[in-house]
């Protein structure tokens, strides 16, 4: 289904490319399963073994203007049971977000085939020294 | 409720309101969820770890939402300035003693690229709001269909506008 902007204009996932890191992660994380904002919290820090940590200023952040976007939406069932509490809201993702998270990652495989092909990675390992 | 929780929710008085009505209980109880992992975790240590990492989040992510609060309200300043622009020009373009069609087209021009590059989101809108006045007067007045050439002027006078201000300034 295509979606339209403010203006009526049919849109494009590529009209949203280059994602933001936190909205490509939320999208990644809503792939899945419907999470709360908690949980897409811990999806994403687990995933990423530390590295990325999505505070809740960013999170919630990202999670209005992608509702505003279309890329996720809320959902009325409850997931998770051991967490559960009527304040919680649950989303998840739209299949405009599955298209544009689908367009994102193909432009960042591109991104890592040409530095592959420029010799930036070797057998999947940055050429780059150590520590940098 | 911990104390935690209770100064974080003080300092969500950063955020702008409607976003705080939209978004503020889910952040705080997030942010308790936080605090009791790490807790668990680290002690002490783990909960100077959640506020060693949420502050400059918060910081970051207030600036962010006020700044895109301050783009709608300039949004909303400037609509009214380009329709007294544009009904400035008309009236002067309609008065008896004017013959001077080349300043009027001018002015349109130079008037719908001014706001064009103040706020180059919406050129449309600016052409709209300047050059629509000598048409719908010309129209309504004296059936002069030639006047809306007047929106040819505003609309290439704010598309340029908008053109200029994305060269010199790229908007991500």
């Amino acid at each position: 289904m295509k979606r339209k902007n403010r203006v009526g204009r049919v849109r494009e996932p590529r009209d949203l490319l280059p994602l933001r890191p936190a909205v490509l992660n939320i999208l990644l994380a809503l792939a899945d399963e419907e999470r709360h904002g908690y949980g897409i919290m811990r999806e994403v820090e687990g995933r990423t073994g530390g590295q990325t940590r999505l505070g809740p200023g960013t999170l919630y952040g990202s999670i209005k203007r992608m509702l505003a976007d279309g890329l996720i939406e809320e959902s009325d069932e409850r997931p998770d049971p051991a967490m559960d509490d009527q304040r919680r809201r649950y989303y998840r993702i739209t299949d405009f977000g599955r298209r544009v998270a689908g367009a994102e990652a193909e432009r960042l495989s591109g991104l890592v085939e040409t530095a592959r092909a420029r010799k930036l990675l070797r057998g999947g390992r940055s050429s780059l020294p150590e520590g940098t | 409720m911990s104390r935690s929780e209770r100064v974080y929710r003080v300092l969500l008085l950063a955020y702008p309101r409607e976003f705080r009505r939209d978004c503020g209980t889910e952040m705080v109880q997030v942010f308790g969820d936080l605090c009791r992992e790490e807790m668990r975790r680290g002690g002490a240590l783990g909960l100077v770890r959640v506020w060693a990492r949420t502050l400059p989040d918060l910081v970051a992510t207030a600036f962010a939402e006020r700044s895109s609060g301050m783009r709608d309200r300039w949004l909303f300043t400037l609509v009214p300035l380009a329709l007294s622009f544009g009904l400035a020009i008309a009236y002067v373009d309609s008065s008896p003693g004017w013959d001077d069609t080349g300043v009027s087209a001018a002015a349109v021009l130079g008037t719908s690229g001014l706001f064009g590059v103040l706020y180059p989101a919406r050129p449309w809108l600016w052409a709209l709001a300047v050059g629509i006045w000598i048409p719908a007067y010309g129209i309504v007045r004296e059936f002069n269909y030639a006047s809306l050439l007047a929106l040819v002027f505003s609309f290439a006078g704010a598309y340029a506008g908008a053109v200029v201000r994305k060269r010199l300034v790229p908007v991500r």
